[in-house]
């Protein structure tokens, strides 16, 4: 299924979100837990995973812990007190966002409707 | 998740030596990446697998990459200093600051010309030091990671970078301000309102500077190449 275009403008919420749940996380883990809670469907590619990560790391969003594994060093993201004040903000305005558009593909569903 | 062989691993090092990444953070997550992924596939799945990452990190994706790092970097930075700087004028301390540019001002006005270009030297040796101290805690986190990589060509944290471009910035501000008007021996230069104001708007700008740098850095240490 082709969906980049689709996920780009909520992938910074979903980075946020996966990293409420999770202490800390790797790039890599978070495209692999993106794949195992989507049974596949969504694929988060390394072309903007990165960036983002980057991005809300300058923002002051994450924090970066780096960490000696196996024969390799790991960068681990995890929330700073910021990014948990922006994760219910972001959530809720991805719900909103989703709702409306749920409205506009299926007019007939009455308004106040949850997901 | 297997463990993968030493040829596997030279054969990832060659791959990503090609790359001819520059940025220690991002050479250091996309090993990690490639290592990550090729570790959940069985060996005869390896070269399919690599040939795939190789499809993503391409060699314009990683230099891309490595720019947008850098300044974010840049961005990050400037921002923890000026927080820092906006943090730290407490009352009690904005009080002791005024105390101090008093007295300051008072001891400007009773020393030689001279030596006020002397003593604005002071802070600049400070920065440099810290510069230089920074570098050298840098070199010895990356060393690790260009060992690990086996890389060849030369590697830096993009926040050095960062600090080294700002420290360029302070020099040649010195070197405009007090050394190009003594080198083109502009007449009483030394006694102008102009380097009076200068020279002291630089002495507070670089004590400024080295103290938001130093609690930056202690900041990010922790998590950066820095």
């Amino acid at each position: 299924m082709s969906n980049n275009n689709l996920i780009k403008g909520s992938l910074q919420t979903i980075i946020l979100k996966l990293l409420e749940e999770n202490e800390k996380m790797y790039g890599y883990e978070i495209t692999q837990r993106v794949k195992e809670l989507t049974a596949g469907e969504i694929k988060i590619t390394e072309g903007a995973l990165y960036p983002a990560l980057h991005k809300l790391e300058a923002e002051g969003l994450l924090s970066t812990e780096i960490q000696q594994v196996d024969n390799r060093v790991r960068k681990y993201y995890s929330l700073t007190k910021d990014g948990q004040k922006q994760v219910t903000s972001k959530m809720s305005e991805l719900q909103g966002f989703v709702e409306n558009l749920q409205r506009i593909l299926t007019p007939d569903l009455k308004p106040g409707f949850n997901i | 998740m297997r463990t993968l062989t030493e040829k596997e691993l030279d054969q990832i090092k060659k791959a990503i030596a090609y790359k001819e990444i520059t940025s220690a953070e991002i050479l250091m997550e996309i090993f990690d990446h490639y290592l990550s992924h090729l570790q959940s596939y069985e060996v005869q799945d390896f070269e399919e697998q690599l040939y795939e990452l190789e499809q993503q990190f391409t060699y314009s994706y990683c230099h891309a990459l490595q720019a947008k790092f850098l300044k974010a970097s840049k961005k990050e930075i400037f921002h923890l200093q000026w927080n820092l700087f906006k943090t730290y004028f407490t009352w009690p301390r904005m009080l002791g600051t005024i105390l101090f540019l008093c007295a300051y001002i008072f001891f400007w006005g009773t020393i030689e010309a001279k030596t006020k270009g002397s003593i604005l030297v002071i802070p600049l040796v400070i920065v440099l030091c810290l510069s230089g101290w920074i570098w050298i805690k840098s070199y010895k986190k990356v060393r690790e990671i260009k060992r690990i990589v086996d890389a060849q060509k030369r590697i830096e944290s993009s926040y050095l970078s960062t600090i080294m471009v700002q420290f360029s910035l302070m020099t040649s501000s010195f070197n405009l301000l007090i050394l190009v008007p003594k080198i083109l021996d502009v007449p009483n230069f030394l006694d102008s309102v102009f380097f009076l104001v200068a020279s002291f708007s630089l002495f507070i700008l670089y004590t400024g500077y080295t103290l938001t740098l130093f609690e930056a850095w202690r900041l990010k240490t922790k998590s950066a190449l820095i």
